[in-house]
């Protein structure tokens, strides 16, 4: 449905070039959800950003593929890629209040956003259209709130209005950026099993931006780990978190705080996004790091037998020459 | 002997116009030297306003704190002051709990020149060097402004600032919520170095299960300013007796994919405006196990086993509601990666 | 690698050293001006006596021998405008000065919510409303007609405005964390405004002290006008402007551009300052 290759986007800043995205590359299939994982500043929001056309200057997409059913999101003018946002690809921020315009009216919110890609459409219609899509969120009494503005919903009422209109045009892939992260945990579990259902019945597929290990485990059928701005591993989620193949992967899931275990403790600190770093932008704060970890960019490759279940890192050579394989197992015994 | 007891404590904070806001409702419970209370709820549950009215950084409207023999609430201004030496707080937003225009030393070194005149400034210098070094930073960071710093730094620096007068008993609002996981490790594992090093007292404020069941001892559920349930957190996680507590636990996302925690006992709605006045159980509105005396019979914490206070009436209920429940005895995750994945 | 990261925060400090000598740059030009500008007024041989009238040079264009040409009295207006700067930046700088500190002394002390600072806060609306004329006129009544009364009035104009702005500003502070943090820490409230809340609304009150400094320029004009403070002959760049603006009429633009072109200079040398400050004080956050 969506393949995402060898993305780069850069922002310009005071103090240099800023590599937000250096070439992500991920593929969403239908009915799938994807998780896009990470800590802050890994480069996840720039990602969907870039692929969804909203890279502002001093932003700037240098490079990269995103084809979206056959269309390259990131070759056509940006009317085009404007009319596919909201109609066939939707958006779901992570602050409602800040998707909802607080002078409007919810029903005219609807009405200017079917009307700005279905055409003329008479209030009526867009108001019926929009009671079924407030319907379908889960909104019981769907005509009070369509009367009413942002500031009279509760936070998991606002963001189940923002799902209600990023679907309301039938999109096939929804896009969500850290969609429950400003919710309560009750809340957020029924806005993600909303999203889950709005995915599995209507065949649709779904990005799951998110920092949360709970989120992408429980409803996300593949995993992306980004780290500074690269995707370091993506696979099937059972698999990804069950045998993690990257070290930073090992590491982020080793943090999970568990009673009566030590949490693993990563040292150091994400790189300078300026000063990109040559090699393995993981290599400083990896314990197993090589000589050449420092020096060569570790090349995407997939962990062995398994489908769709990618890495990179020098250490997990599937197919890599002997010579290497020795190297990893000697820095292993001194490890 | 326990270090602090808050014995009915209430506030209400009062809008320019319409009805007040019970923030907190009768609340009571104690912490004993070396434990850590964790207290969970979700926003508007009164968690954050408790630990405030312990370190009257607000004024309770009712009730007692006793803090190591002395009622906090009758203290004057300046016994106030004296007793701040020996109980503490670490905010959840390091970076706006730091003076921004402060050098790091000297945000470390201000509870020296507030409680220990005495020091010069060199022996100051050392104390802040000591500390900085015990929460495992770089004293040369001393010179540096907060906002040089990463997040982790920052609140590694709260801590700091909270530790420096030895204080007995700390209040952590949330102290990881703003931070990233492997940061959020890095201090709650500093944090329980600390406390045994130290033996220190934690009041540990959370939205966040999974970081409550690792430091905490006991946990108190909040919910609309009371508490629901309190215990050990053996009882109230793994046999959890107020439906609230239940519909928490429900909500938790396992970092596990292989544990399919699902969502089926769950609450209708929204949480209810804290002004609504209730009579009977305040979780009738949305309870899944409610009866008809739950409407009108106020629900009081009453104990169910030693130590395992639960609210609501119909406790202990027989069928165990939460499915997750094997799970969350060690909540969590995956194996934990010991090795790296042989190819 | 790791010795590249272990390197980069001293790289960040040598290159954060001339970042600190630009940000005070403008400080020190504008400094630099105000002085020289302060020093020639005192000590440089001026080509005529700016208090002396020529009768027989009147309203002349500016020529080789009056360079900025004279005035309907037959003053010559280069002396007269280097001359001005004697009085006016001096009284300008002590209003300031004097206002500043007292701004931020009242402005701290009504930076509460209590009922009795929203009270003072109202009686400054009263004082406010009332016209600089009726101020300048009463001081004169009050205090007869000294340059100490320039500097009373400019005082007196100013101190309110600070202390607003520093009201609103440690108001929103009250309500920051930090502030929170140190009320924990068991800091004194005088502590607390001194510590916490003074420094961090430094930057704001030294810009707004700049457009003080700016506007007291013309207060001194407004004032000479009056017939208080500096009085003719002695020279001032608001009696320039004054007299010379009716000679525009005829077209005698020399007489009211060139002090004015003063009064500009002098103003944006105090606004480098002003921006300076607040620059380097918010580098250093």
């Amino acid at each position: 449905m969506l393949e995402v290759e060898n993305v780069t986007t850069r922002f310009r800043s005071r103090r240099g070039v800023v590599h937000a995205v250096n070439g992500v590359s991920f593929r969403v299939g239908s009915s799938e959800i994807v998780g896009i994982v990470g800590e802050s500043g890994c480069g996840k929001s720039a990602t969907i950003r870039s692929v969804l056309g909203l890279i502002q200057p001093p932003g700037e997409i240098v490079g990269g593929r995103a084809v979206f059913d056959g269309t390259d999101l990131l070759a056509i003018p940006a009317g085009a890629l404007r009319r596919l946002r909201g109609s066939e690809i939707g958006f779901v921020a992570q602050n409602p209040f800040g998707s909802l315009n607080p002078i409007l009216s919810v029903a005219a919110q609807f009405h200017n956003l079917i009307v700005a890609h279905r055409g003329r459409l008479s209030r009526k219609q867009t108001r019926d259209m929009a009671l079924q899509a407030l319907q379908s969120v889960g909104i019981s009494g769907p005509e009070r709130v369509l009367d009413g503005y942002a500031h009279e919903l509760s936070g998991g009422m606002a963001q189940r209005v923002v799902i209600g209109m990023a679907t309301v045009l039938g999109p096939r892939l929804l896009v969500a950026d850290e969609p429950t992260t400003a919710l309560d945990m009750t809340i957020q579990r029924q806005i993600l099993d909303l999203l889950q259902d709005l995915v599995r019945k209507r065949e649709r597929s779904m990005i799951l931006v998110t920092h949360d290990l709970g989120v992408v485990a429980q409803y996300c059928d593949r995993v992306v780990v980004m780290y500074a701005g690269k995707v370091i591993e993506t696979g099937p989620t059972a698999q990804v978190f069950a045998r993690p193949a990257h070290p930073y992967t090992q590491a982020l899931l080793g943090s999970v705080p568990r009673r009566g275990e030590e949490i693993g403790i990563l040292a150091g600190r994400v790189p300078s996004l300026i000063d990109y770093p040559p090699g393995c932008a993981f290599s400083n704060r990896c314990v197993h790091a090589l000589d050449r970890c420092a020096r060569i960019v570790p090349a995407s490759r997939p962990v062995a037998g398994e489908d769709g279940w990618n890495v990179s890192c020098h250490l997990v050579s599937g197919d890599a020459d002997p010579l290497s394989r020795e190297e990893d197992v000697r820095a292993h015994r001194a490890g | 002997m326990p270090i602090v007891q808050v014995r009915n404590v209430s506030k209400t904070f009062y809008r320019d116009r319409g009805p007040g806001v019970r923030a907190v409702n009768d609340v009571s419970f104690s912490i004993e030297e070396g434990e850590t209370l964790a207290l969970i709820g979700e926003s508007g549950s009164g968690k954050s306003t408790v630990g405030r009215l312990m370190l009257r950084l607000i004024e309770a409207d009712d009730g007692e704190i006793v803090f190591d023999g002395h009622d906090v609430r009758r203290r004057s201004p300046e016994e106030l002051r004296r007793l701040r030496a020996t109980m503490q707080v670490v905010f959840q937003e390091p970076y706006e709990s730091l003076n921004p225009r402060m050098s790091i030393g000297a945000i470390v070194g201000e509870p020296l020149e507030i409680h220990e005149r005495g020091l010069s400034g060199r022996q100051r210098a050392a104390r802040v060097a000591e500390m900085l070094d015990e929460v495992g930073l770089d004293p040369a960071l001393a010179g540096r402004r907060p906002g040089a710093l990463s997040g982790g730094q920052q609140q590694r620096v709260g801590i700091a600032r909270a530790l420096i007068t030895r204080p007995r008993f700390i209040v952590l609002d949330e102290p990881t919520s703003s931070l990233d996981l492997s940061v959020q490790g890095q201090i709650l594992r500093l944090l329980q170095d600390l406390q045994k090093r130290l033996k220190l007292t934690y009041l540990y404020i959370s939205h966040d299960l999974s970081t409550v069941s690792y430091i905490a001892h006991r946990v108190a559920v909040m919910y609309l300013g009371q508490i629901r349930e309190i215990g050990s957190v053996d009882d109230v996680v793994n046999r959890p007796q107020d439906p609230y507590t239940r519909a928490l636990l429900n909500a938790f996302l396992s970092p596990d994919p292989t544990v399919r925690t699902r969502d089926t006992y769950r609450l209708s709605g929204e949480i209810p405006s804290p002004t609504q006045v209730q009579r009977g159980c305040f979780l009738y509105s949305r309870c899944p196990s409610r009866i008809e005396p739950c409407a009108s019979t106020p629900a009081d914490l009453r104990q169910l086993d030693p130590g395992h206070e639960v609210r609501c009436i119909r406790a202990p209920l027989s069928q165990p509601l939460v499915t997750v429940n094997p799970e969350l005895r060690t909540f969590g995750g995956p194996p934990r990666p010991t090795q790296k994945q042989q190819a | 690698m790791s010795e590249r990261v272990l390197t980069q925060p001293g790289r960040r400090r040598s290159s954060a050293m001339p970042a600190i000598v630009r940000e005070n740059a403008p400080v020190v030009l504008g400094l630099a001006f105000i002085v020289l500008f302060l020093a020639a007024s005192f000590f440089a041989p001026l080509p005529y006596g700016p208090t002396t009238p020529d009768p027989l040079a009147t309203s002349q264009p500016p020529s080789a021998l009056h360079w900025f040409g004279t005035d309907a009295n037959g003053f010559d207006v280069f002396s007269r405008t280097i001359a001005a700067a004697q009085r006016d930046i001096p009284l300008a700088l002590a209003g300031t000065l004097a206002s500043l500190v007292l701004g931020i002394v009242f402005g701290l002390l009504v930076s509460t919510k209590s009922r009795w600072s929203e009270r003072a806060i109202r009686g400054l609306d009263v004082f406010q409303a009332f016209p600089l004329v009726i101020i300048g006129t009463a001081i004169v009544t009050l205090t007869g007609n000294r340059l100490e009364s320039v500097v009373l009035a400019i005082v007196l104009l100013n101190v309110p405005r600070f202390m607003r702005l520093i009201r609103s500003e440690a108001l929103a502070l009250r309500e920051s964390r930090f502030i929170e943090a140190a009320r924990a820490l068991g800091a004194s409230p005088l502590r607390i405004l001194w510590r916490h809340i003074l420094p961090n609304v430094m930057g704001i009150t030294l810009a707004q002290s700049s457009i003080a400094a700016a506007h007291s320029i013309i207060v001194i004009a407004a004032l000479s006008f009056l017939g208080v403070g500096v009085s003719p002959p002695d020279p001032s760049w608001g009696l320039m402007i004054q007299e010379g603006a009716r000679q525009m009429i005829v077209g005698d633009w020399w007489i009211v551009v060139f002090p004015g072109f003063a009064v500009l200079v002098t103003v944006a040398a105090f606004n480098l300052v002003a921006d300076g400050l607040q620059a380097a004080a918010d580098a250093s956050q």
